[in-house]
């Protein structure tokens, strides 16, 4: 089996390549609406708008993104020979993705206006 | 007519009634299903976004001006209503701004803070029918519900007290014969 899914020169240039940059488009339609701007090459860029997200939200984000990417590649491999391991692959590649759009779109609570809520000022 | 009611609003307090409702109308909808409605409850939940902080200043422009309208007999032409002042800053700065209303001599000073209050209220709740107005009709009439009961407590506000017992006793009230 590993003898079938070990890449030949074509499979990590061309066919790995452009499976890649397929995945990278996937985050690109899903997150569309925060996405500012996007390069997909030899390098991926994805800039996406980030207001009310934690601290760590880069480092997070890149996590996923790069695991969706890894995992789908994967899985479109092998679909080609081993459809049944593909499956796998897209089904955690799926769970990834839909947990990026969970986080991704997470906002946290309005800031608290520093004015009390229970004051008014009012004169007559 | 004859007292001046200033009714001081703050434009950041109002702006973050309706994010923290429409935050806990996304957060409800999400606990439905976390990861299908993600991107459904970003969208419900206003601010941030410029689009979105742009629309809460332009429903709160308008929620000041259907309020001065409501009460158009009673708002003070002469005075600087400052509803300019609400769009002139971003929304989370701090900015206070004021309509002034004439009431009548016999207007109960008492009212004034609930009057705010409630001028607050209906401002909150016209903006959050604005928000859903497009996205959950249905809930949107529930919040213009809201602001006209929020009006018609406006309105009770503005009702004059008991007029002043004159010294003079109506048993004194005489007429005489010549």
């Amino acid at each position: 089996m590993f003898s079938d899914i070990t890449l030949s020169s074509a499979e990590e240039g061309e066919i790995l390549s452009q499976y890649i940059k397929t995945s990278a488009h996937d985050i690109e339609s899903v997150l569309k609406q925060l996405i500012t701007q996007s390069t997909v090459a030899s390098d991926i860029t994805i800039s996406i708008e980030n207001k009310r997200g934690d601290a760590d939200f880069n480092t997070r984000v890149t996590d996923m993104i790069a695991m969706y990417i890894v995992l789908n590649s994967v899985g479109e491999y092998l679909s080609m020979m081993h459809p049944d391991i593909a499956q796998k692959y897209h089904r955690d590649a799926q769970q990834r993705i839909e947990s990026l759009v969970a986080y991704v779109f997470y906002k946290k609570p309005p800031t608290e206006a520093s004015a009390d809520p229970l004051t008014y000022d009012s004169n007559s | 007519m004859a007292k001046t009611l200033t009714l001081s609003l703050d434009r950041a307090l109002i702006i973050e009634g309706v994010k923290a409702d429409t935050y806990i109308t996304g957060e409800i909808d999400k606990s439905a299903d976390a990861v299908k409605n993600a991107a459904l409850a970003y969208n419900e939940q206003a601010g941030d976004d410029n689009y979105h902080e742009r629309k809460l200043m332009r429903t709160l422009r308008s929620a000041v001006a259907k309020f001065e309208a409501h009460l158009a007999e009673f708002v003070d032409t002469s005075a600087e209503n400052s509803i300019s002042n609400t769009l002139s800053q971003t929304s989370d700065q701090q900015t206070a701004f004021t309509i002034t209303v004439k009431v009548s001599d016999r207007y109960n000073a008492g009212l004034a803070e609930p009057m705010s209050a409630l001028a607050m209220e209906y401002m909150i709740n016209m903006m959050l029918y604005s928000w859903w107005q497009s996205i959950k009709p249905a809930l949107a009439k529930d919040y213009v519900n809201f602001a006209q009961e929020s009006l018609t407590s406006i309105r009770l506000c503005l009702a004059k007290t008991a007029p002043t017992a004159a010294a003079g006793d109506y048993k004194d009230v005489t007429g005489t014969i010549s």
